[in-house]
């Protein structure tokens, strides 16, 4: 499984893995042919868990004061930071950081799904929506290379199960909810359990149930929240629309959402913090991309 | 060191002209992309509202129904369909029944901003009325007893679905199943309260004596109420605003549209 340490900003109080490597990475060959690249002790510290073997002298190397820990660079991808502009950002803000669901820092943190969605239906859930949710689902993460969502007819195998009121309550805090969804994630704000429910006799047709189920299902991707700021027939609009349609900037947001290219499960200061230091880099170094590093342990 | 870390710039970025524009306080906005660049537009100020043909005689106590008081003490914003609503009358509902309510639906008004049909298509619609077995809770008055609507609500305060739902053996009989359809669906149309004060010619009294026709005070309160269809949902506080402005401005032109900006 790939892991991301944001370095440049804020490294510490997060177990957040993507690199931004202009300072605490270099790289050199090591002894048996393979690229090694450098990383902070500190930084390998809070990313591996783990202090390094000081005893093997090709494994670390010291420069100006500063340690430095070799790293396989084969488990190591560079990309490209996502450059957007303010009014882009400003949205995804409103539409990712929600604040319904704050940690006990009193922050709440962008959160995606790491591992692939597989969804699994209920008996109860008509052939109809299913396969409408499919189609959705398919055209909503096409072209998302991080995002993959399939479906399974084994329930031991999912992650995400569509059930309807009067099926088995999988999710307790949704009991009472006419149509809701409910997410789990892990200390890194990976999602790992998702679980949608919609009640057939208040959604009493097929327009209806797919409609609800289709936008809680868009919401369930990052814990999205919808915003008044934009048109009805967005789908992370706050207003309903019978003709919602994933147009561009929809797909823009939720393929940024996922995109490599960005810290993921950071919080909202940290999130400015990165990108002011992207656009700073950018003024001082227009030649010089700013890099994200993804490592795999 | 500097040198070594130099290796990791060499992918070129494809660079975004970062737009000057911020988001400002404007709500359901469109959009475009120029070069790149996502462009908001379109939208509307959100102390903004278009309303229909204001007049001054606005009661302030006459919207308190439309208002509801949330847990928290706070009212809630005023509540208006945003779509056309179009009601598939169960199969099973008594002949006569159903021809009362279809007539009754008929005779609403036709207010701007308001639609209501009804569907032979269960599949076409987004508002149902039907009989139930299971026991629909009373309170402690019987007048809400037998009957009940819900409706479904997006997160700007407008419904886009509704349900009607009684139960025949907790309603004394067709008559007032009758009565009480009207009424419930009457109150659904802008999640309105019943009251004991109105008068007994008004759908939203719980005194109310079934007449062939919708009241003028009915009528009255229905379309006041979708003049204040806004996108941007009105709640309590900025309707005393708007009515205060509305009590202090001089209207040359009481049927045309009037914005007003608090």
């Amino acid at each position: 499984m790939m892991k991301y340490l944001c370095f440049f900003l804020f490294t510490f109080f997060f177990l957040n893995t993507t690199v931004a490597q202009h300072h605490n990475v270099k790289n050199s060959k090591s002894s048996s042919g393979h690229d090694k690249s450098y990383i902070s002790l500190d930084d390998y510290k809070q990313f591996f868990k783990k202090t390094p073997d000081f005893k093997d002298t090709s494994s670390y190397m010291v420069i100006q004061g500063d340690t430095l820990i070799a790293i396989d660079s084969r488990k190591k991808k560079s990309v490209p930071f996502e450059y957007k502009d303010d009014v882009f950002l400003n949205l995804y803000k409103k539409i990712a950081f929600n604040d319904n669901h704050k940690s006990k820092d009193g922050k709440s943190r962008l959160k995606y799904w790491k591992s692939g969605i597989n969804v699994y239906f209920s008996k109860s859930i008509p052939a109809q929506s299913q396969k409408n949710l499919k189609k959705f689902a398919k055209e909503i993460s096409e072209g998302i290379d991080s995002l993959n969502i399939s479906f399974v007819t084994d329930i031991n195998k999912a992650n995400y199960i569509v059930y309807c009121s009067g099926d088995f309550e999988y999710a307790s805090n949704i009991e009472k909810s006419e149509a809701d969804f409910s997410i789990n994630w892990n200390g890194k704000n990976q999602i790992t359990k998702g679980f949608l429910k919609i009640d057939r006799t208040t959604y009493f047709n097929e327009t209806l149930m797919n409609e609800k189920m289709q936008q809680l299902f868009i919401e369930s991707l990052g814990y999205f929240r919808t915003t008044d700021k934009l048109d009805c027939h967005s789908y992370f609009s706050k207003c309903y629309d019978s003709k919602k349609v994933f147009g561009l900037l929809d797909k823009e947001i939720l393929k940024y959402h996922y995109s490599y290219g960005i810290c993921k499960g950071i919080d909202e200061e940290t999130f400015d913090g990165l990108h002011e230091n992207a656009k700073n880099h950018k003024k001082n170094h227009p030649d010089m991309p700013f890099m994200m590093i993804h490592i795999e342990p | 060191m500097k040198q070594i870390l130099l290796l990791f710039f060499l992918i070129p970025v494809n660079i975004l002209v970062a737009q000057k524009r911020e988001l400002d306080n404007m709500l359901y906005q469109n959009y475009k992309y120029e070069n790149d660049s996502l462009v908001l537009l379109d939208g509307i100020p959100s102390d903004e509202f278009s309303l229909v043909n204001i007049r001054k005689e606005f009661i302030y106590d006459y919207y308190c129904q439309a208002f509801t008081k949330l847990d928290n003490g706070d009212y809630s914003k005023l509540k208006h369909w945003s779509v056309p609503i179009k009601i598939y009358l169960d199969k099973s509902i008594d002949k006569t029944i159903r021809e009362d309510f279809t007539q009754f639906v008929k005779f609403l008004p036709k207010i701007e901003r308001l639609s209501v049909s009804i569907v032979s298509n269960k599949n076409d619609a987004n508002y149902y009325v039907g009989p139930v077995t299971k026991h629909i809770a009373a309170y402690d008055d019987d007048f809400y007893t037998g009957i009940t609507f819900s409706l479904l609500t997006d997160s700007s305060d407008k419904f886009y679905g509704g349900k009607l739902i009684f139960n025949p053996k907790q309603l004394k009989n067709d008559t007032d199943i009758k009565t009480k359809l009207r009424q419930y669906f009457f109150a659904s149309l802008g999640s309105f309260g019943f009251w004991d004060e109105f008068e007994e010619n008004s759908l939203l009294s719980k005194d109310y004596v079934n007449t062939r026709t919708i009241s003028k005070y009915d009528y009255t309160f229905l379309y006041r109420h979708y003049t204040l269809y806004n996108k941007n949902p009105i709640g309590n506080p900025e309707l005393n605003k708007l009515l205060e402005k509305i009590h202090t401005t001089t209207f040359t032109n009481v049927n045309g549209r009037l914005n007003l900006k608090l």
